[in-house]
């Protein structure tokens, strides 16, 4: 619920819209995205007039102690206003099978990678359904991200805060991602804080061991 | 500014509700299922009906492979 009110309260700081974000739960499950009852995308503007349309949705499990949610799988799209399919796809899967957990996706025609593919003859592939791999489970990018590329490269309307919700945004995303990458690593995060000055000693019930598949998935 | 509301379903209301998406579009679960898939463009309805398929996948825990 307080995800789903960072999450709105973002887009309108930043897009100037005053579309509402919505959780949607059955049981142990919950989904977090734009609309009413119903998913609806979020416009975007250039001057005004309708450009494009952006989608984001993230789906929440409680994980494996069944105490704590946990997103289990986030969208987050750039569509094309007039045919609503997607330019660019940011995913995220917490158990990916075999594809990067946090990747790209890239809508479009490439000549020189259609030479590339060309001369391999048995694979049959289109650049959308290459996954471009960007920072793994916990140095993933954000919607802030997203939103701030948006609005930087795209050059879609937004608010003239827009920085300050961003920022703010994004400083709590990398802190809670700076929690777990600890608990993905102890040592390391005790090794660095000690370099810091900090005096730091396991209790006995300490978790010591590294999250290795965590460490070392792409 | 106002907060995130909180919609909480039932099985029965996810049920009926994936029954009258296919209703209001006048489509088959199979014959969407293709359009879906197809290269050409969606009208809005159908990409929220698309999007709201899935969700309603999810939250019955039918997406599981």
């Amino acid at each position: 619920m307080e995800f789903a009110n960072e999450l709105q309260v973002l887009i309108r700081q930043t897009l100037g819209t005053g579309r509402s974000v919505r959780c949607v739960r059955h049981r142990g499950r919950t989904t977090v995205r734009p609309g009413s009852t119903q998913p609806v995308a979020v416009s975007l503007t250039y001057r005004g007039k309708l450009a494009a349309r952006l989608k984001f949705n993230y789906e929440i499990e409680l994980d494996s102690s069944g105490k704590y949610p946990a997103v289990t799988k986030s969208e987050i799209h750039l569509l094309s206003a007039s045919t609503n399919r997607p330019v660019l796809r940011y995913e995220y899967l917490r158990r990916p099978n075999r594809v990067p957990a946090a990747h790209w996706h890239v809508h479009g025609e490439n000549t020189e990678f259609g030479r590339i593919m060309g001369g391999i003859a048995p694979v049959n592939i289109s650049l959308d359904d290459l996954h471009l791999p960007v920072g793994g489970s916990r140095f993933r990018p954000s919607l802030e991200d997203f939103i701030e590329f948006l609005i930087l490269d795209l050059k879609f309307d937004h608010t003239r805060d827009w920085r300050s919700a961003i920022r703010r945004g994004r400083e709590n995303w990398r802190k809670t991602q700076v929690a777990v990458a600890v608990r993905d690593s102890p040592r390391q995060a005790v090794q660095a804080l000690r370099e810091l000055g900090y005096a730091v000693e396991p209790l006995p019930h300490a978790l010591r061991d590294d999250n290795l598949r965590r460490l070392r998935e792409l | 500014m106002s907060s995130a509301s909180v919609i909480t379903v039932t099985r029965r209301d996810l049920q009926r509700r994936k029954r009258q998406i296919f209703r209001e579009l006048g489509v088959t679960p199979d014959s969407f299922e293709k359009k879906i898939h197809s290269p050409g463009p969606l009208t809005n309805r159908e990409w929220s009906a698309m999007e709201e398929l899935a969700e309603i996948r999810f939250l019955l825990g039918d997406d599981t492979p």
